[in-house]
């Protein structure tokens, strides 16, 4: 297991590089250049020569990309242009917020969502089961933007449970931090929801047609026995490597729901910094992202073993 | 003009009701703002960031709600007959937070500070091609002789140059030295200047609370603008980041935010029936369509006054603002004093002689291209209207969506056929006339390149008889109607919503909020 564990790890470093590549060229081939954005049309073309030149952005893209990775390999991943904070710790407070969030509703849809799916798949066929998919469709097929702003209308300026701009309550107590982040996070939990309750019926299905719940059910096993001691496991291992992508693409960036509740996530921080061009804050973000992918994906994978006990071996 | 003059009218009423009414200290002014500030001792600006800067510290000199220049932090100026010295007076009990004597050495440190920033930090202040001759102005010395008299001398006389010195961007403000250490590194959280508000705490991403100053001595001059009285009735007035203008909207309406700027204008009605007052005033983003005149198809001026016959600028206004502002293609703004019917002057909309002129040029239906961007809503509509009243005249013409910054860097580099744009505010005809007159071999981002236009430009600028400026600006504005080097459309007016418990507010042609003279019901 150490090994395997030792092995992913190392696996992961020519992953991040290439990354770093990727991003760096990515992020120098779009047009526009942070000068500009942020001197805006007030500028002269003497004032951003002379802005490009004082951000280090002049000099031929081979030395600044070599600068940047020799400093994100000692820590460093610069500043931000926009505000000057140091990009590291910018990118780590925001992380926390998005994460936060991001793991509550994960979990919480998890919970729902796989006995939803479960219930469904031993219903086939029934209105149980029509009305589970039927709702678990309607909440995939609705954008995050639009059931956010719904969910705003209705809790925070309808009914006015919570704030409606969330970071102001984030730096408050515990409970104005639950107040906070409880609409984001119930409108992740609805969105995330119905793909995890199609994969788990999905899978509960194709596992209650294999023989050996046949077997499990002639041998006069309870139907609650079946599901729970025979499909279960089996059944979640496929759901579980849908809820590991989903923690690592959200963890990426909720940017969307992020804008329309006021929180100041990563995700935000990202699409700010791409607006004005902050070459170390894209850069960071997305490398904090990439790192975040492997590792949300290793325990993925250290934890299969639990629901399959073929992978241990 | 119809729903202008109602929410004027309304904005005078309430603004008569919030005078007759006693104003009552106390209360926290929450103000929502589209983006965090991005420094406190200027060296990163953007109109989030001036905002917030301009309540804790005074500039020398500021503009009032008319556009003229007022008093501020001198109380008086004086110019030399020759027009090359400018003598200011620092208000008398002016103080900086920390309880010091603003001293007009202060300033003079202050401008080596921002002319040296280059140099010393590698930063140059954003403002510097104003004042160090890279344009029509050079300041060559400021000097002290008192602690209540400053003096700038200047290589030339400008007329210009006390709109300068109010200018919300480049400006020479009150800034303690105290907010520097020994080595001359501002201190970090430091902002200690004389204006009515001092800086409370900056929560970075959430919002920026600043307390009112209690020691605040206001110039003897009324409430205008950015000058005059700038006396606080809130104890606490917070910027609160809220990125999404319907999230923005929503925390209005909760209470949660007392004044937001309306960025969907068609919701003014909506707003004002759920008790919000909606105030708004003419603007100074000149919103125009650029034109590449170096282009092969729209050198032809004949194919640009096509394009202008072609487009009902009424119309398009009508539409774009909801009525909220009325069509101007010219470098002066209705709140100007200068503006008056001659600067309509401008090809009228007849698609007959768009056609007849085509056909003259010989147009042979080849596309052109409409650059514009989704992160401005306007700039997006203003070319989905025009390509529709292209194609009525015959025009092809392909909307080209970009983001902002590579649209932007476009227009730096001049690598456009068309482009709808929107200027920064400027606020003096002269300066936005100047934004696209120029030679395009050495600023690509001008737009009108006549060796005779900059000359007149030229006259404009270092005319200080108000007569003689404004009939060299209707000759300009008559040149600019025959040359048609650009499409100027309207000025994007400025719309903003305040709580039905929030006295005293005032929208303004800067679009800047402000919350001095300001209070709550208690």
């Amino acid at each position: 297991m150490i090994r395997f564990m030792l092995g992913r790890l190392a696996l992961a470093i020519p992953t991040l590089f290439i990354v770093t590549l990727a991003v760096f060229a990515m992020v120098r081939a779009i047009p526009g250049d942070p000068a500009s954005a942020m001197l805006g049309d007030l500028a002269t073309p003497e004032m951003v020569a002379r802005l490009k030149a004082s951000m280090g952005i002049d000099k031929p893209l081979p030395v600044q990309y070599v600068i940047w990775l020799g400093d994100v390999v000692s820590g460093d991943f610069g500043r931000s242009i926009g505000n000057d904070e140091p990009v590291g710790p910018l990118i780590w407070e925001r992380f926390k917020v998005s994460a936060s969030i991001v793991l509550l509703a994960v979990a919480l849809a998890s919970m729902v969502a796989v006995p939803a799916g479960m219930i469904a798949a031993w219903r086939q066929g029934t209105a149980t089961d029509l009305g589970l998919i039927g709702v678990a469709t309607l909440l995939l097929s609705i954008p995050s933007f639009w059931l956010g702003l719904m969910i705003l209308l209705v809790f925070g300026l309808g009914l006015g449970w919570f704030p409606i701009l969330g970071s102001q309550a984030l730096s408050g107590s515990w409970r104005e931090w639950a107040a906070a982040i409880a609409m984001p996070v119930l409108t992740l939990f609805l969105v995330e929801m119905g793909s995890i309750v199609r994969m788990s019926r999905a899978a509960t299905i194709d596992v209650l047609r294999q023989e050996y719940i046949t077997h499990a059910r002639a041998k006069g096993l309870s139907e609650s026995a079946v599901m729970w001691r025979h499909a279960f496991r089996n059944a979640f291992a496929p759901t579980w490597t849908l809820i590991g992508l989903i923690l690592g693409a959200l963890l990426g960036g909720i940017a969307v729901v992020e804008t329309v509740f006021t929180i100041p996530g990563l995700g935000r921080l990202l699409v700010e910094g791409i607006y004005t061009r902050d070459y170390p804050v894209v850069q960071g973000c997305i490398l904090m992202i990439a790192f975040v992918y492997v590792v949300v994906n290793l325990i993925v994978d250290m934890a299969y073993p639990f629901f399959d006990p073929k992978v241990a071996r | 003009m119809k729903r202008q003059l109602t929410l004027t009218l309304a904005a005078l009423l309430a603004a008569g009701t919030a005078m007759a009414q006693e104003p009552q200290p106390g209360g926290v002014l929450k103000i929502a703002s589209t983006s965090d500030i991005r420094s406190l001792d200027g060296t990163r600006q953007d109109a989030n960031t001036d905002a917030v800067l301009h309540h804790i510290f005074d500039s020398l000199v500021a503009y009032r709600d008319d556009m003229t220049v007022g008093p501020l932090l001198a109380e008086s100026w004086e110019t030399s007959e020759d027009g090359k010295t400018w003598t200011f007076t620092i208000r008398d009990g002016a103080t900086y937070h920390n309880g010091k004597p603003v001293k007009a050495e202060d300033m003079v440190w202050l401008w080596d500070r921002l002319m040296a920033r280059g140099e010393t930090t590698g930063t140059p202040w954003l403002c510097q091609p104003v004042f160090d001759g890279s344009g029509s102005l050079k300041v060559n010395d400021v000097s002290a002789p008192d602690d209540r008299t400053l003096v700038f001398e200047l290589e030339d006389p400008s007329p210009l140059f006390l709109e300068r010195m109010a200018d919300v961007i480049c400006h020479i403000y009150g800034v303690s030295p105290d907010n520097v250490d020994a080595d001359g590194n501002w201190i970090e959280g430091s902002a200690i200047g004389t204006g009515p508000f001092k800086l409370k705490e900056w929560k970075k991403e959430q919002y920026v609370a600043l307390e009112k100053f209690d020691d605040y001595v206001p110039v003897d001059a009324p409430r205008s603008g950015y000058a005059g009285d700038r006396t606080a009735y809130v104890d606490e007035v917070q910027f609160v980041v809220v990125p999404d203008s319907s999230a923005a909207e929503a925390a209005a309406l909760a209470g949660q935010v007392d004044v937001t700027p309306l960025s969907n204008l068609d919701r003014a009605d909506e707003m004002e029936a759920e008790g919000m007052s909606v105030l708004s005033a003419p603007g100074l983003s000149l919103t125009a369509v650029l034109l590449q005149t170096q282009d092969p198809l729209l050198s032809d001026v004949r194919i640009r006054k096509a394009i202008a016959h072609a487009i009902d600028l009424e119309q398009l206004t009508e539409v774009t603002t909801s009525g909220l502002t009325k069509a101007n293609p010219s470098g002066v703004p209705l709140s100007s004093a200068y503006y008056g019917e001659e600067f309509a002057n401008w090809p009228d909309y007849d698609v007959e002689k768009a056609k007849a002129l085509l056909e003259d040029a010989g147009y042979d239906g080849t596309p052109i291209t409409i650059q514009a961007n989704k992160r401005y809503n306007s700039m997006y509509n203003n070319a989905v209207l025009l390509q529709a009243m292209l194609a009525q005249a015959g025009i092809t013409a392909e909307i080209e969506v970009l983001d902002w910054a590579a649209q932007l860097d476009n227009f730096f580099s001049g690598n456009f056929q068309m482009s709808s744009f929107g200027y920064s505010q400027r606020t003096d005809p002269a300066i936005i006339y100047g934004m696209f007159i120029g030679d395009k071999d050495t600023y690509p981002t001008a737009q009108w390149d006549d060796p005779k236009v900059s000359e007149l430009y030229g006259k404009i600028t270092s005319e200080a008889d108000f007569d003689t400026r404004r009939d060299l600006l209707v000759e300009l504005q008559a040149k600019m109607a025959q040359d048609v080097p650009i499409l100027p459309l309207h000025y994007w007016p400025v719309v903003q919503m305040a709580g039905p418990d929030v006295h005293g507010y005032e929208a303004w042609s800067l679009a800047k909020p402000r919350a001095w003279g300001v209070w709550k019901d208690q």
